[in-house]
């Protein structure tokens, strides 16, 4: 069991691999806990916000679970989409700040062929498989751009893939929705027209609007596992991030195309990242609206990070945020602002990034002092 | 060495330990809870928007509930002279008074939010009354009204629509839309007469319907008080972002223009801040709310506001509750009754005496009916300006 767990949670033949799991825990646990702490400074009651907090997560049943759960399902597999956007790119050694370019041309994308007229007549077993094809077509391309100037160019992806979100945001937000696509203007509606009916993605806990995008989020998640650690590609991909500081010397010298994955890797973390628009379109919204203000790119680098940028951290660590915020409007019952969850979220990437430190008090805790911590983590040539 | 180890884990565990049961069992107790509650979803600008949102809250917590917001959260009472004083002086004699209602509102941090936020207030708090605040969210008001349909629900500056998006009308939804191209010609004329260089600016957000009615109503107060003057206008793409609404500002003036009236949400907060940073003779002209009243933005060089009363029409929806009276529809704010308006701000400090008696004419004639002032920003080449004023 043992070792099954541990293969199929982060395919890493560690000795302390469940050091991986334990650290974000940790990390998750301080947060709360910093968080409770400034809740008393402000005068309220940290039991009642996080009671209310997570009641009305979803992660809980209670009163309105129903609801609740479907939320968080909604927004996770959104979190999970930009989070696996980031973690693809940074399994290769890149850094991808575009999964919130990604996600607005996958909205865009899903908008367009929902409602455009050739499309819109079709029947849903075509109309929808089509729109997320035409999806993962565009937000891969959008992706694919930042990782051929990479390649090609030399250009760091952290400068392309950031100007590349404000070419998208423009593009869309500045030309598109107030010009070609948006909706005449006796309809009354601002943005870009409905999708049709057969565009939208199947309820499927009514009544509320829970859809499928949770599933085939957790379907990419499971394909981009099995790609990363049951195929040569995958494995390619991982040398690629594990030598980035030495410049890839060594999957050059073992006969890698360098360049090649690195334009692939982009492909798919943005044809997964735009996924995430296309649930945001064809499940919330239904239409592009003229003012989108997601931010779903941004949390997604959290997600990643989260989830030490692996398939299955990914997942939970999306779900974590996505309860997060869904037990945050609620916590403004108690008049807490609505931004508290977010100072959560701030905390937890924070002691994350305090990863080796955590890690290394762990270690203390379990092997006691005898030992020098430093061998023990692998890190240390003796 | 272990011992002072041990120590500081104690400490830390006292300390999260005291967090905890320091305010256990400081259950507060509820204060006797009024029998009409109402809620209210506002859009994602939220609280703290200096304009739309704010003037929605204020409707309901300030007029209809008499308390204000303590910073951070929570309510506290506020007296009778803070409650004249929250009242405009156009809106002195509609005889606004306490409606002793509570409020709940619910911010949304995300478009998502809508839904489940009407949902929280419609099932958990059974709110009489449900206001969404702002076109964003006509979708999710339409949804839920099908689905409540025993909870009234309010929505400002559009219809609601429904899934397919397309306009419906529920028994329980009253939405308010506004005239705004009519105080945005009162604007246009106020800017007509203060300009000295001829050259005024325009800064929009988005060119949605609401903000292509200001524009459209202060191109034609323009053209009524002098057909030559130019007009700089540009749409930031925006209503969030205050360094774009300060660059369109910084480039009209750098063009010309002298007086610059921006429909662009907080993203006009930064047109005010170039033109409290140039001082004269630049005037601005505010939006939604009387902006001269606000001294975060630059009431020294605030000529006027356009005046959109969206707390009157939040207050006027609660009092159908309050009342029974409650019709649904749609229901348009005109100069007529009150819904929208001119603020005195700086005005009799550019116009001359002779001036402002033109645009109070020109204010009148609207209201008898005398001529009408087009909507979309393209009819005003063609349209007519009134002469005789």
């Amino acid at each position: 069991m043992k070792d099954v767990f541990k293969r199929f949670f982060f395919g890493k033949r560690e000795k302390y691999w469940w050091m991986n799991v334990l650290v974000p825990l940790v990390s998750i646990l301080l947060a709360f806990i910093v968080g409770a702490i400034f809740i008393k400074i402000t005068g309220r009651s940290p039991v009642v916000a996080y009671k209310l907090l997570f009641g009305a997560s979803g992660l809980f049943p209670g009163p309105y679970w129903k609801s609740h759960f479907s939320e968080m399902l909604l927004s996770s597999s959104m979190y999970i989409a930009t989070g696996l956007g980031f973690a693809i790119a940074a399994k290769g050694g890149l850094f991808n700040i575009g999964a919130e370019g990604h996600f607005i041309v996958g909205g865009i994308t899903a908008a367009y062929l929902g409602y455009a007229k050739p499309f819109a007549g079709l029947p849903k077993f075509i109309h929808l498989p089509l729109i997320i094809v035409g999806v993962i077509l565009a937000g891969g391309i959008w992706g694919a751009i930042a990782g051929y100037l990479k390649a090609k160019r030399g250009i760091h992806e952290v400068i392309t893939t950031i100007m590349l979100n404000w070419i998208a945001l423009y593009l869309i937000e500045a030309w598109l929705v107030i010009g070609p696509m948006k909706a005449a203007v006796e309809t009354g509606i601002s943005g870009t027209p409905y999708i049709s009916l057969s565009a939208k993605l199947p309820k499927i806990l009514p009544p509320t609007r829970l859809n499928i995008s949770i599933i085939i989020i957790l379907a990419v998640t499971f394909l981009i596992w099995y790609l990363f650690y049951k195929t040569t590609f995958g494995y390619e991909i991982r040398t690629m991030g594990h030598t980035l500081i030495f410049g890839m010397e060594a999957p050059k010298a073992a006969g890698i195309n360098v360049e090649r994955k690195t334009i692939q890797t982009m492909f798919i973390a943005g044809a997964v990242a735009a996924l995430g628009g296309a649930f945001m379109v064809l499940g919330v919204l239904f239409q592009y609206p003229p003012i989108f203000e997601g931010g779903y790119g941004f949390d997604g680098i959290a997600v990643a990070l989260i989830g030490q940028n692996e398939p299955l951290g990914v997942v939970l660590a999306g779900i974590l945020i996505g309860a997060l915020r869904t037990g945050a409007t609620t916590v403004q019952l108690a008049h807490i602002p609505k931004t508290f969850p977010s100072i959560i979220e701030g905390f937890a990437v924070g002691f994350i990034a305090l990863q080796m430190l955590i890690r290394y008090w762990l270690m203390k805790l379990v092997r006691g002092r005898k030992k020098s911590v430093q061998t023990e983590m692998g890190g240390g040539a003796k | 060495m272990r011992i002072k180890k041990l120590l500081v884990l104690l400490l830390v565990v006292v300390m999260v330990g005291v967090v905890f049961v320091g305010c256990a069992p400081k259950e507060e107790e509820e204060p006797p809870t009024p029998s009409i509650k109402i809620g209210l979803v506002t859009d994602v600008g939220g609280r703290g928007d200096r304009s739309f949102n704010d003037s929605a809250l204020r409707g309901l917590e300030t007029w209809a509930g008499k308390v204000k917001y303590v910073k951070g959260g929570g309510y506290e009472p506020i007296t009778d002279a803070e409650f004249d004083a929250s009242i405009p002086e156009d809106l002195k004699d509609k005889n606004i008074h306490s409606l002793g209602v509570s409020a709940m509102v619910l911010e949304s941090k995300d478009k998502k939010d809508y839904i489940p936020n009407i949902a929280t207030l419609v099932e958990q708090e059974k709110c009489d009354l449900v206001i969404g605040v702002g076109f964003m969210l006509a979708g999710a008001i339409g949804e839920s009204a099908v689905k409540y349909p025993d909870t009234k629900f309010m929505l400002i500056d559009a219809p609601p629509v429904d899934e397919e998006g397309n306009m419906i009308d529920p028994p329980n939804v009253v939405g308010y839309l506004f005239n705004e191209h009519e105080c945005g010609f009162l604007v246009g004329a106020v800017a007509a007469y203060a300009t000295e260089s001829g050259k005024v600016g325009y800064i929009g957000g988005m060119p949605i319907p609401p903000v292509l009615r200001y524009e459209a109503g202060y191109l034609a107060g323009l053209k009524t008080i002098d057909p030559s003057i130019k007009i700089i206008g540009q749409y930031t793409g925006s209503f969030t972002e205050p360094a774009l609404g300060k660059s369109a500002a910084e480039s009209q003036i750098s063009q010309g223009c002298d007086v610059l009236f921006h429909a662009a949400g907080a993203t006009g907060n930064g047109m005010f801040q170039s033109i409290c940073e140039r001082g004269a003779p630049y005037w601005g002209i505010g939006v939604d709310v009387d902006m001269g009243l606000d001294p975060n933005l630059c009431p020294a060089r605030t000529l006027t506001s356009s005046l959109k009363h969206v707390d009157y029409a939040t207050y006027l929806a609660i009092k159908n509750i309050v009342d029974e009276t409650f019709h649904s529809g749609l229901i348009i704010m005109t100069l007529k009754d009150g819904g929208v308006g001119y603020a005195p701000d700086h005005v009799a400090d550019a116009l001359t005496q002779d001036q402002i008696d033109k645009v109070e004419h020109l204010r009148e004639m609207m209201i008898d009916g005398v001529f009408e002032v087009p909507t979309d920003p393209p009819d005003v080449d063609n349209w007519t300006p009134p002469t005789d004023f």
